[in-house]
């Protein structure tokens, strides 16, 4: 009976203790790039415990939050006024960290074929189902294979922040979706005549293409550094790290780190853009 | 003494079952008041407009299911009959257990396998119907029917199997070859046996997630105006099971309509597994030769 | 014309039982050539 009891006990403790252990971290897949490097910078460096998933994308970042299921999010997008009304009790903190934009990638068939920049209006038709071919907007005759992002994720709220104003004036669509930025880039890649948003960073122009944006004067605005960082590109979006009120603790000293100069190193590594680059 | 606790137990696992069906009904209630029967009539969902069509993933899920029977019941039937019915003892257990070995390979893998392959494969094959992309409702039934082969094959063997060894003697006494044996003794003897193992391939192939959800396409309200051409299978589309494995589970979670039309999903679902699984393990309970 | 039969069926299910086994292992061998670490969940979604 004793050593019932006693093995109980060990039992207990022992979950007791690994519960109390590792920082869990979920979110974006853009925003888990330089995370997930300094997640592995701490673990060596300072033997932190720290897990990091991205589930859901932005969207399943601030809901695994709100529910306490993580201890800190990842968003590349700014929380609604509806998530925060989903979580009351929850007084969810963002901290920035960079910035990413979201560019319109397309499949080399289709950068060969002469399509180098869109217009709003013609993004816009595509979306809507107007548009079908790419002939229509100066390509080869091919049909726009649009791969649509899963609603919620940061990319595609970022696009339709863009295109219509907010997410809710968006029209509902029946496209294939797609839902993370790896898996974006690897389907647009394998199918011909294929349109997506990405993550600008990750369009690396070998297999997959940035479309430039063309403005109402005519002039293309590529999705460049220098276009992210002045805001001449319009679709520029926060990369996010999310916490219950303020940091502490394990979560604190991954911020800190992330602020940190070797952590905006790590920003600027994936591509993305330090919080100096920004005027 | 016994018969009180195996009573108790039965009840126990009638209870949870009825319990978990009670919680998909009662949570799902919201989107049946609201939409009624064309919950699973209507062809549209469009969330954000509040409007809740399931019968474009309906059909996804019924066409992706069949089409794999289709593409996996003669291949695993006849695999069932050469392993049953000509091999020796031996290299029979051999292949039985090989399979069912590959039976429990994670559909994960299955999935992964079918995005670095299956899907490119798929492209190739078609290219002179001028797919879209990879990510059809074919490749998700082929993927599929890879995955209930082992299934298939496993439970066919066992029917087969059980009808007993003196029928095929006397057959043979009888001067019939041993094809004849097979195709006019114990094929239709294993009947219930072989739509039992059918049945249950369909329930595993349509309760299916991961896989599918990774090749399938996802695209809304994709029905077709003519059920029963064979075009639909080289478009995207959706199933029940890949909605319930996308991101708008997260999504409608804060919303009670969206939340119940998401579980009504998991409840039309559960019908369909569940009938498909009584089926099965009723005609299996009566087979007998 | 029986016998043909029945070498046609005997050809015809082990022709099924060798494609059977034939995919499934190949998967294995599929898995094993690519590695696990390019199957991997985060990567695909």
């Amino acid at each position: 009976m004793k050593n019932a009891f006693l093995f109980a006990a060990a039992l207990a403790l022992s979950a007791l203790a690994a519960c109390a252990a590792p920082l869990k971290i979920n979110g974006s897949t853009t925003v888990n790039l330089p995370v997930a490097e300094a997640a592995e910078i701490l673990r060596a460096e300072q033997q932190m415990d720290i897990q990091v998933d991205t589930q859901g994308g932005s969207a399943g970042g601030i809901s695994m939050l709100g529910d306490g299921l993580v201890q800190v999010g990842m968003s590349s997008k700014p929380v609604s006024a509806e998530d925060r009304a989903r979580y009351p009790a929850v007084q969810i903190q963002e901290t920035h960290i960079g910035e990413d934009a979201v560019a319109l990638i397309v499949s080399k068939d289709v950068w060969g074929g002469g399509v180098k920049a869109l217009t709003k209006g013609q993004i816009k038709d595509i979306y809507e189902g107007r548009i079908t071919n790419w002939k229509d907007v100066g390509g080869k005759p091919q049909r726009v294979a649009f791969f649509n992002k899963e609603p919620g994720r940061g990319t595609w709220e970022v696009f339709v922040h863009w295109v219509y104003g907010s997410p809710k004036a968006a029209p509902q669509v029946s496209f294939p979706e797609v839902g993370g930025n790896e898996e974006t880039r690897n389907k647009v890649a394998g199918t011909r005549g294929a349109l997506s948003q990405l993550s600008a960073s990750w369009a690396d122009g070998k297999k997959v293409f940035a479309l430039g944006i063309q403005m109402d004067d005519g002039t293309i605005v590529a999705p460049t550094n220098e276009n992210i960082a002045t805001k001449k590109y319009p679709l520029s979006r926060p990369l996010f790290i999310l916490t219950k009120g303020e940091p502490a603790g394990a979560a604190k000293t991954l911020i800190d780190f992330l602020l940190s100069d070797r952590g905006q190193e790590l920003v600027k590594k994936h591509g993305y853009l330090r919080l100096k680059d920004l005027q | 003494m016994t018969r009180a606790w195996s009573w108790f137990f039965s009840v126990v696992a009638l209870a949870t079952l009825a319990f978990l069906v009670g919680i998909f009904v009662w949570q799902s209630v919201p989107v049946w008041q609201h939409e009624g029967a064309s919950y699973v009539t209507g062809a549209k969902w469009f969330f954000r407009e509040k409007e809740f069509g399931a019968l474009p993933m309906i059909y996804g899920s019924v066409v992706v299911s069949i089409v794999a029977l289709v593409l996996a019941a003669p291949l695993g039937v006849g695999a069932a009959v050469f392993t049953a019915e000509y091999l020796p003892r031996g290299p029979r257990l051999a292949v039985k257990v090989l399979i069912e070995l590959l039976a429990g390979v994670p559909s994960v893998v299955y999935g992964l396998l079918g995005i670095l392959l299956l899907r490119d494969w798929i492209y190739a094959l078609f290219a002179p119907f001028d797919l879209l992309s990879g990510d059809t409702l074919l490749t998700a039934a082929v993927l599929l029917a890879v995955m209930i082969l082992p299934t298939i094959v496993t439970l066919s063997d066992d029917a087969l199997r059980a009808v007993p060894a003196a029928q095929r003697r006397a057959a043979r006494a009888l001067g019939l070859t041993r094809a004849e044996a097979i195709l006019h003794i114990a094929l239709p003897q294993a009947r219930r046996g072989l739509s039992a193992a059918l049945l249950l391939a369909m329930g595993r192939a349509v309760g299916e997630t991961i896989a599918v959800f990774l090749v399938v396409g996802r695209q809304d309200n994709n029905l077709p105006e003519r059920l029963l051409s064979l075009r639909p299978l080289l478009e995207s589309g959706q199933t029940l099971t890949s909605k319930l494995g996308s991101s708008e589970t997260n999504i409608g979670y804060g919303d009670p309509l969206h939340w119940a039309a998401i579980v009504g999903l998991g409840l039309i679902l559960l019908v369909l597994t569940g009938a498909l699984t009584v089926l099965g393990a009723s005609v299996r309970r009566t087979s007998h030769a | 014309m029986r016998k043909a039969a029945d070498y046609l069926v005997g050809s015809i299910t082990g022709l099924c039982a060798l494609v059977a086994v034939g995919i499934l292992a190949g998967l294995v061998c599929v898995v094993a050539q690519r590695g696990a670490p390019a199957l991997s969940w985060p990567f695909f979604t």
